[in-house]
């Protein structure tokens, strides 16, 4: 029993490592792929309203700054991760909790200074949306035309594409809130002296998760794992075994 | 024909929204007045102050109003936070202040916009009340409040569909004098809003589109006609707003705007009713 006792104790602490990596991996793979969805979208608005060039700026982490994490052209989107200031522009309107509007730009336009590093084309029109997450608008979407101002259709069905993108940038907020919840619980739950593998199995898990879907399958088998370790010895030595497994699984998605 | 004061002369009109840059030229012979919502704890204030503009958008209205009731003063109430950041209350405050203060006629190009497929929730409940007993306040104090519709029929907007106020949606109008009834549940009037010329931050003109700028024409129809007779009631003035809409050639400024002349200027004295500015 105290052989077992001993087992358990590492047991426990490397079920938290890989427990910690496995859903962080997820969760970053997921926002990951929430800002591919994001582009795409922005891709797919180029194509039909149609525009030049398309962005969404978020309000991510700071209450005056706003992060653009994509900017898409009818033939491809690019993830980066550009902060801009909205004073000045009409972005700071629609934080403001204004409604979305067409503007003609001109050339050194001061409306856009700070997504230019953004921006391939010279645009000569610009729309600007909001997005709205419940009753608060997190950031704007804008449309870009190296054509002149937009037409009236245009800009009613950017308003369109705002709630569209809404639904997807809720969903990259509530995981980034998840995935923030998360690395504050993990000194508690490593321990603050535990040596982790984490950076090294995150990047390993990403590269994973992405070719693989089935991640949510590997989360709900690590809760199971997970509660199961949280009970008597024997428990423990039975989790040790489904950990095997799992190891054994994980190891066989990696080399596939 | 109803009558009224193409000049706009003596009407207050305040223009609810990002703050005013009263040093564009194009302002240079208007008469502004800066205002600024702000945070005192957990309630809100109204104060002087010149903040000028966080986004340019509160200019253009201005530049709208201006150009077609050049002799209207300009109120500006910035509804931002020193953030930047807007909100429901804040706006809230702003319009109870307006009313308060007995401005002729308000302009609101701003709005709580909620997607129709989306049910209401509590909060927006009470924010949507407030800004309803808001308009009613306003309706019955003869504040005329001029307030935009939503750009896209799948959005509800608040307080722009209000029935005690005057809600506007817009239209691809060249002509910049044209409002045309329309009564539907997001709006009564359509006023020009689609490559609408207006100025810029910057100091330059630029082309906009959006229901925000078709409602700063119809608050410059109203100036004109509170301008002519600021007995009317809220009632009377939006019956003389439908005359001038049905009309089929609507009255023309008296001056290119928005310079005033002094015989415009002479003009819009004499047919100004007693009783100063409101």
């Amino acid at each position: 029993m105290t052989r077992l006792r001993a087992e358990s104790a590492a047991f426990s602490e490397r079920l938290a490592d890989l427990l910690a990596t496995l859903e962080s991996a997820a969760l970053i793979g997921s926002a990951r792929s929430r800002v591919r969805g994001l582009g795409e979208q922005l891709r797919f608005a180029c194509l039909a309203i149609p525009c030049t060039e398309a962005l969404a700026a978020l309000e991510v982490t700071s209450m005056d700054r706003l992060v653009v994490p994509a900017v898409a052209t009818a033939a491809e989107h690019r993830e980066i991760d550009l902060e801009v200031h909205p004073g000045g522009t009409p972005l700071a309107h629609l934080l403001a909790g204004g409604g979305g509007h067409a503007v003609e730009i001109t050339e050194d336009d001061e409306a856009i200074a700070p997504l230019r590093p953004a921006l391939v084309s010279s645009p000569r029109g610009a729309i600007f949306v909001p997005i709205r997450v419940g009753d608060r608008v997190v950031g704007g979407a804008v449309l870009l035309s190296d054509d002149g101002p937009f037409s009236d259709s245009a800009l009613e069905m950017s308003e369109r594409l705002g709630e569209v993108l809404a639904l997807t940038v809720e969903s990259f907020f509530t995981e980034r809130a998840l995935f923030e919840l998360f690395a504050q619980a993990l000194p508690s739950l490593l321990g603050n002296e535990a040596p982790t593998s984490l950076p090294a199995a995150l990047a390993d898990h990403i590269r994973a998760l992405r070719v693989a879907p089935p991640y949510r399958r590997r989360l709900e088998l690590a809760t199971l794992v997970g509660r199961i370790a949280g009970r008597t010895e024997l428990e423990a030595e039975l989790a040790g075994k489904v950990l095997t497994a799992f190891d054994s699984y994980v190891a066989a998605l990696e080399g596939a | 024909m109803i009558e009224v004061d193409p000049l706009g002369s003596g009407v207050r009109v305040a223009i609810v929204d990002s703050g005013v840059d009263a040093a564009h030229p194009f302002f240079a012979n208007a008469q502004i007045e800066e205002l600024c919502v702000v945070t005192k704890g957990s309630s809100f204030t109204v104060e002087k102050a010149s903040t000028g503009d966080a986004s340019g958008h509160g200019t253009a209205c201005a530049g709208i109003l201006h150009r077609l009731a050049p002799r209207a003063t300009i109120v500006s109430v910035r509804a931002l936070g020193p953030d930047g950041r807007g909100s429901r209350d804040a706006l809230v405050a702003a319009l109870r202040f307006c009313v308060r203060e007995g401005y002729g006629v308000v302009n609101l190009s701003l709005g709580i916009d909620v997607p129709k497929t989306t049910p209401l929730k509590p909060t927006d409940y009470r924010s949507i009340i407030e800004l309803y007993e808001v308009a009613d306040d306003a309706f019955a104090k003869r504040v005329m409040l001029v307030a935009a519709g939503p750009n896209v029929a799948s959005l509800r907007t608040y307080p722009g569909r209000a029935k005690s106020l005057i809600g506007v949606g817009r239209g691809a109008f060249a002509d910049a004098e044209r409002i045309e009834v329309s009564l539907t549940a997001d709006h009564e009037v359509v006023a020009p809003g689609v490559d609408v010329v207006a100025p810029a931050l910057g100091g330059g003109e630029r082309k906009w589109t959006g229901t925000s700028f078709a409602c700063p024409h119809v608050a410059a129809h109203v100036a004109r006609i509170i301008a002519f007779d600021s007995n009317r009631s809220a009632s009377e003035v939006r019956w003389a707003l439908y005359q001038l809409a049905s009309s089929p050639t609507p009255p023309a400024p008296a001056e290119p705007a928005p310079q005033a002349t002094p015989e415009a200027e002479g003009r819009a004295r004499s047919a100004q009713p007693p009783g100063g500015e409101r």
